[in-house]
């Protein structure tokens, strides 16, 4: 769906296909959650709340504009797309929802008819509690992530003045978690990592700090690298710690000893 | 109807409440920010200690300076970003439901023959039910405690939308100006604020096209409506990019970079 080249940029905006892909994709229904959209789906049943009025127009005009322009932005400026830039449209989206809500208690009401009287309201109370249940479950609950991040943060601290050295992108994280500083650099398929070495640990050796390197590799995939390319490995990089995450990713720290 | 306003405001006291406890349930799992999350903290550490100037000669993104500068504003209290962003994410995402419930009301502003009663249909049915939507919706919760742009901008954009829906109600253009208040805050938060106002033209223009006697016959109030809102956001945002105008910041409000 991202594209970069300036004159399919108009082709790709107005493809029927591609705004189905859009509308359908997974990342709008994580923004508006599977709660709104259920309720969303009945409010067809009731669309004769939705009075043809200028605030109607306003909301409307709003939730596809704001669509229109999140994906005009996406597709133009090839940015990876991330749900939470869609939680604007995802509002409009829930006030909107709001009028399916007697559907499904008048729905449910008429599949339960042998309940006794009086039900209506208990129903729409346990509707309520049941939409509530579903949310706040998906809301309070947090996988554990990166468990990694937490580790290294917590062996850069025990040193003073720590430094980081990472092209990762967490290691924004992990330095602002260790309250380290961080020296950022960018890694070319693997290419520069040799030549960083070469000309870091040069430079390094006036600096004061503890110096730390962590690469997103195995230990002995990162010796690869060097060995590859018939270089020695650094005998400055002491390995502290390999940490193996889900999805068999490895990371490994380095304390830089100069 | 008196009772049945107290009984709504007490609902809607609930639903707050309700809102902001989970909020802080959900702020006392997370152990750790995001990338993004840190490297607001960075910029706003930096903008504290060497000024706005010094940050934007690295923030290659140019970020809208209203996040940044609350929490580098921080520091003068003796509080540090994460706090401040935390109490401020809980605090605004306890007022968005407020702001849903001021939408709806306005707009499904008819009660529905014959059925008012609370959780099955009516005005202020509507408006607690969004209300509830927002204070458990599960992305709304997160994103409220997620220490980005977004605990600022949704809650704007959110009452931006409600002020525009009781201007346009009431016809008063004194809600004009507070929604280009919100819509030009929103804008200094993310730079997509500005479709808002895109929002507001594109309505003006829609109303012209669905009833043009009616528009005509209020031309006056569209005119001054078009007026006081592009000045009030003029007169908020033009201050704020004239102060970074020297600096090698990129950012322009006025300028979607799509």
């Amino acid at each position: 769906m991202s594209v970069c080249r300036q004159e399919d940029i108009l082709d790709v905006i107005l493809s029927i296909s591609d705004w189905g892909e859009f509308l359908l994709s997974r990342l709008l229904l994580d923004a508006v959650f599977v709660v709104v959209a259920i309720l969303l789906i009945f409010t067809f049943f009731n669309r004769g709340e939705y009075k043809n009025t200028p605030m109607f127009r306003f909301i409307l005009t709003a939730m596809f504009v704001t669509l229109f322009s999140r994906y005009a932005y996406f597709v133009i400026s090839a940015t990876k797309i991330n749900s939470r830039y869609l939680l604007s449209a995802a509002f409009y989206v829930l006030i909107l929802c709001v009028p399916g809500f007697p559907v499904i208690v008048k729905l449910v009401n008429y599949l339960l008819k042998f309940i006794p009287g009086g039900k209506e309201k208990i129903l729409a109370v346990l509707l309520v509690l049941g939409i509530g249940i579903a949310c706040i479950g998906k809301a309070l609950h947090n996988p554990e992530k990166k468990e990694y991040i937490h580790r290294v943060a917590h062996i850069l601290e025990a040193f003073p003045a720590p430094v980081l050295i990472s092209d990762m992108e967490d290691s924004t994280r992990i330095a602002w978690h260790s309250d380290s500083e961080l020296i950022p650099f960018s890694s070319v398929l693997n290419i520069e990592y040799p030549v960083f070495a070469g000309n870091a640990l040069k430079k390094l050796k006036s600096e004061p700090g503890n110096f730390f390197l962590l690469v997103k590799f195995k230990d002995t995939e990162f010796r690869k690298i060097f060995t590859d390319r018939k270089l020695e490995f650094p005998k400055e990089f002491i390995l502290l710690e390999e940490f193996r995450e889900r999805h068999k990713k490895f990371y490994s720290l380095y304390k830089i000893s100069l | 109807m008196k009772n049945k306003v107290n009984k709504t405001v007490i609902y809607l006291v609930l639903i707050v409440a309700l809102a902001g406890a989970l909020r802080v349930a959900r702020a006392l799992q997370e152990e750790r920010y995001s990338t993004d999350a840190c490297f607001y903290f960075r910029i706003a550490k930096d903008w504290a200690r060497y000024g706005a100037a010094y940050v934007y000669l690295y923030d290659a993104d140019h970020t809208p300076p209203l996040l940044p500068w609350t929490m580098a504003l921080s520091y003068d209290f003796g509080l540090t970003p994460e706090y401040t962003a935390l109490g401020l994410g809980i605090l605004f995402g306890m007022l968005m439901p407020l702001g849903a419930f001021w939408i709806a009301l306005n707009l499904f502003p008819e009660p529905l023959e014959g059925n008012r009663d609370f959780l099955i249909g009516g005005r202020y049915a509507y408006a607690l039910l969004a209300a509830f939507l927002v204070a458990v919706h599960p992305f709304f919760i997160r994103i409220s405690v997620s220490c980005l742009r977004e605990i600022f901008y949704l809650p704007l954009v959110v009452f931006g939308i409600a002020f525009a829906l009781s201007a346009i109600r009431r016809k008063s253009l004194v809600k004009w100006c507070f929604f280009a208040v919100f819509v030009a805050l929103a804008n200094l938060t993310r730079r997509e604020g500005i479709v808002i106002l895109g929002i507001f033209f594109i309505w003006q223009f829609l109303e012209f096209c669905v009833d043009r006697k009616a528009f005509r016959k209020d031309i006056l109030y569209h005119f001054s409506s078009v007026c006081c809102v592009s000045a009030v956001f003029l007169v908020i945002t033009l201050p704020v990019m004239y102060s970074l105008s020297g600096m090698s910041c990129a950012w322009a409000p006025l300028l979607v970079s799509l």
